[in-house]
Order: structure tokens, then sequence, then C-alpha cells
């Protein structure tokens, strides 16, 4: 037998089987086929005599047909389309629900995102927010209608800072971990559903409307320890919406009494700091880290939480000889009675002390954060290109005190364990 | 055929049972993913449902299916390459989420997962071309006018193909 031969056999004896859910899905679109046009043919030939009433009849049907045919059984989306079609507009608006199965309630907002830096909430309760992250300051202006009240916040140090959003979270599901849920009707319109379960804190629903390949509602529950405990819904998509540029402006309108808050971002003392320091300071074990012989530089700042919370936080910085730039970061409440969601993550390093390291489920958004704070508050650390390898483990020491650490760049295993054993309990 | 012209969607069901595990091999093979495969599959019957009265099979229905389940490939083939330039951060996903060799949907014997993925290292043109011919019967002319190129530039690819098949699968099955 020739290769070629040989070939022909071994590509004609390929044989994928087509999956239940395909067969199911076809069965869904004859079902639907067969449903609508042919209904009134049975109708018409019984009743319809007089060539007249045949031709109107005939153009009812070429309507209901034309109809049909423009509304159309619906052509699969893949998820790639949704994505593309999601890059494609920048600007949307969509109504904000959250339901929380205890605690405060969050107003229903509808939210206009110019883009990731820049976004109008407006409450059902007539509250307005702007927030605006585009530069080094950032601002939020409040505003109360009724009692003409606007609350300028200056942000100091806070921004230029891109807020991911749950569209921004969504145009990262890859096509073969998303879901096909199949079909739903709503307001007349056939929509097609997507599941997508990243971990298992964030579970996914998202409904598209299969002319536009945008999405119409996206459910993301959060679930911690088995139970959804939070529950927020979008819908009322408006994608690039019309909306000016004014209507994201932070001045506050004439007529409205003004009050400003400063929140200062920028590093506190950015030198100086000791391990002892921190020592002093922490309501638990603080850490103090023995130089390695590939550390070119190490610096340790005091800081507020890059996260956007007023805490206060520890940030040595590590500048490595291959030009990496490492961030341990130790804080108040660090530990592991107010962290419970870290055993749930994914354990990748276990020392013969005891010494765990896991991921975290958000670590490429933590350590961008807290890399850019470090370089800008350290400049000797600065001139580094966010990398797109960075990543966040989170360190649990022996007796539950906690410190994260994000790197910009890949490191190995030997590495990181040479860095979390050079770990010293300050005494 | 002719109780689907007639109007009788169900026909499409029958249809369906009869040539989708061909069909889902094409397009599994040509995209190297099966929940990609499915969909052009997919797409590929609500196009017919759509064209139900109006649709004029002059060759084989197997060949006509064959062509258009490729054709629906091709389409996902480029739409994927397009996404696939967007940056993606793949930290903010687990890794175990984002790894899932297209491979291991499929379920072949080894013999086959070694055909599999020679193939995929095939470029495109080559491999629809290698895959129409050998699997679906389909001849160079028609496979020339699927491509939209000439006839010689048809046989160009299934020689270069077939000739990185062979260096590729590298004497383990031939």
């Amino acid at each position: 037998m020739s290769p070629t031969d040989k070939i022909d056999n071994l590509i004609k004896q390929f044989k994928i089987t087509a999956s239940p859910e395909l067969d199911r899905r076809i069965d869904a679109l004859i079902e639907q086929s067969a449903e609508q046009p042919d209904r009134p043919l049975t109708i018409w030939s019984k009743i319809m005599k007089s060539n007249i009433t045949k031709s109107a009849a005939a153009a009812v049907i070429v309507i209901g047909v034309f109809i049909f045919l423009t509304q159309g059984n619906g052509a699969s989306v893949a998820w790639a389309e949704v994505v593309e079609q999601l890059n494609l507009h920048e600007k949307y608006k969509c109504r904000q629900q959250v339901v929380r199965s205890e605690g405060v309630q969050v107003p229903t907002k509808n939210i206009y995102h110019w883009n990731l830096s820049l976004r109008r909430q407006e409450g059902e309760d007539g509250n307005i927010q702007i927030i605006d992250m585009r530069n080094e300051d950032a601002v939020t202006l409040e505003l109360y209608p009724e009692q003409k009240k606007a609350i300028v916040t200056k942000l100091l140090g806070f921004g230029p800072k891109k807020d991911p959003d749950i569209i921004d979270m969504v145009k990262r599901f890859e096509q073969e971990s998303t879901e096909r849920l199949g079909t739903k009707k709503q307001d007349g319109k056939v929509l097609q559903g997507f599941h997508h379960q990243p971990n298992e804190h964030n579970d996914f629903t998202v409904w598209v409307d299969p002319k536009t390949k945008l999405p119409v509602e996206i459910e993301l529950k959060h679930i911690f320890d088995g139970q959804v405990r939070q529950t927020i819904f979008m819908d009322e998509f408006e994608f690039d919406f019309t909306l000016p540029m004014s209507a994201f402006s932070t001045e506050a309108p004439e007529g409205y009494t003004v009050e400003t808050l400063i929140n200062d971002y920028r590093p506190v003392e950015p030198l100086g700091i000791s391990f002892k320091d921190i020592q002093k300071e922490l309501n638990h074990a603080a850490f103090a880290i023995e130089t390695l012989p590939w550390f070119e530089k190490i610096q340790t700042i005091k800081h507020t939480n890059p996260l956007g919370s007023k805490d206060l936080v520890y940030m040595t910085g590590i500048k490595t000889n291959d030009g990496n730039v490492i961030v341990l970061v130790q804080g108040n409440y660090f530990d592991m009675n107010r962290m419970v969601w870290i055993p749930r993550q994914d354990l990748v390093l276990e020392t013969p002390e005891g010494i765990k390291l896991y991921t975290h489920p958000n670590g490429s958004i933590y350590a961008q954060y807290f890399l850019e704070a470090f370089m800008k508050a350290v400049p000797e650390f600065g001139g580094q290109i966010i990398s797109e390898e960075r990543f966040t483990r989170m360190i649990v020491m022996p007796e539950g005190v906690v410190l994260s650490l994000s790197a910009n760049n890949e490191m190995s295993t030997e590495q990181i364990q040479a860095l979390i054993e050079s770990l010293v309990n300050i005494e | 055929m002719m109780r689907f012209n007639r109007g009788d969607a169900t026909a499409l069901r029958d249809i369906y049972g009869l040539y989708k595990d061909d069909l889902v091999t094409l397009a599994s093979a040509l995209l190297h993913d099966k929940t990609s495969a499915e969909d052009a599959v997919h797409d590929v019957f609500a196009k017919l449902l759509d064209r139900q009265k109006v649709l004029k099979i002059s060759q084989s229905l197997r060949q006509y299916l064959m062509t258009a389940v490729a054709n629906a490939a091709r389409q996902r083939y480029r739409l994927g390459k397009k996404t696939a330039e967007v940056p993606l951060d793949s930290e903010s996903i687990p890794e175990s989420q984002t790894q899932s060799p297209p491979e291991s949907a499929m379920l072949l014997d080894e013999q086959q997962q070694h055909l599999s993925s020679a193939l995929s290292a095939l470029p495109y043109e080559q491999r629809e071309v290698i895959l129409l011919r050998h699997f679906s019967d389909l001849k160079f002319k028609t496979i020339a006018s699927l491509q939209d190129v000439s006839l010689n530039t048809v046989q160009g690819r299934y020689r270069y193909g077939l000739d990185k098949l062979r260096s590729l699968l590298n004497g383990e099955l031939l």
C-alpha cells in the first residue's frame, strides 16, 4: 500500500461522534421551524376558494415567511463572535441590580461606562455618581439632587487606573471553557445563553441577542462556602450610548452646595521604614526579609492600600538581578481569620517549615495595582513595563499570618521557595 | 430531500441523523476544536432550514453538506484567528480553566491522535484540501471552486500538504 493510500485509509477511519448537546440543539431548531410557517397552509386549502382570497392569503404568508426569515432560526452564535462584538463597543450603558443574601442591599443603578477609567452611575433614588480615574489624582462626584448637595472626593495619587468591570471579565471568557445553555424567549426575542465559571467563587450566565451578538442579560453569582452570597444582574444594555461627555464632568452643577473631601493615596513615608517599625504597628506578627544573593535592591514603604481601601499597608519591593520586581505586602488583618477564602485557592507550594503558598483569584489585577503603586512611590524601582506574566501568590505562615507576593515576571519555584524561607518573624 | 423541499422540516432530522458524525468529524479535523466544530454544523442546519423552500441541490447530499460544513468551518477559523489577536489576561482566570487541549475532547485512539495532531500542524488551506479529498471524496475541481483558487493551486496545496503530513508522521504510522 502506498503512503498516500495509507493516509487515505487513516483519514477515512477518522470518526468523531456528534455530542447529545448538538442532537438537542438540532432538534430544537427543527421543532422551532416546524411550529411556524406551515399551519396556515392547511387552513388555506380548506377554506380559501376564490383567487382573490388566495392571493390575499398568499400575500399574508409571504409577509409571514419574510418575518420568519428576517427573525430567522438564529444561526448559532459562537462565543468568539460575542467577544469580537464587545471589543468593538467600549461605551455601554446597563442597568445593574445587586441581590445580597444578607446585609445591606445595594440600590439598582443605571451605569454608563465611557471606558474602564470613567463612568456615571445613576441610582434609582435619583442620586448620581461620576467616577473619573483617568488622571493621577482620581475624582469622584456624588450628586444628591433633592438636597442640591454635591460631594467631590479627590483621591490623590490613586490614578490613573482602569477598573476592570463585568463586561471586561466577560470578554476574557475563552470559547473552549464557555458552555452553551440553549435558547430562551424574552420580549419576543430568542436569546442564546452561555455559561462560564472561571473559578469556584464566580459563576456567569450571559444571554446574547443572536442578531447583534451582544449581551442582553448578564448574571454573576458570587459564591462563598458553596452558597450564593450575592447576585449581580445586568440588563437594559445600550452599546455606544449617546450621552454627551459633559454628563461625565466631575464639576458640581450650579446651585449645589459642594463638600470637598481629600483622600491621599500617595505614599505616606516612601523611605526609611524598617521592619521593626512594621512590627510596632501591626496587630499580628510582622516579618523581615533576609537579603538573598540575587537581590539587587530592597526597599520597604508604608502606603495606603493600592486596592482602594483606606488601610495602610507595608510594601517591601525587591529588584532582582534578572530584572524582576517583586512586592511583598503586610498589613493589619492580613491573617487567616479574615482571609478565609485562601485555603480554597490552589496550593502551589508548601515548605518543610509549613509555609503555604496559594494562588489569588484575581492575581494579575492585584499584582498590577501593587507593582504600579510601588514603582510610582520608589522611582528607583520604576521604568519597568507591567508584564503579562505578572502574578500574585498568598503566603500563609504556619501561625496563620498572611503576606501577599506580587511579581512582575515569572519566578522559578526555587526562587519563590528561597524567598519565603528568608522571611523571619520579627521578635 | 424531496420531503424536506416540500416543507417537511422533520426530514432534516433524518438527514442530520444520517450524516451528523461525518460532518462533526470533518469540522473537528479542520478546526481541531469540537465545540467550534459542532457550532459550524449547527450553523449549516440553521441555514438549511432558512432556505428550505428554495434549496436546489445538484450534487450528492453528502457532498453538499460536506462543502457547506467546510465553508462554515473556514468562517469560524478566520473568526477565531481574529479574536485570538485580542490580548487576554489569563492570570485572572485560573490556568486549569483555560488549559484544555482540544484533543482531549475528541477521544481519538492513539493512531488517530497522531494523525489529528499532524493535520493540525498543516496550514489551514492544505489541511482543508487533504480532508475534503480523502475524507469527503470531493474532486479537486470542486475543492478549487470552494477555495476560490485555480485547480493548479489546489493540487499544489494537496502535494505540499501530503509531503508535510508524511514527514510529520515520520514513519510512525506509514
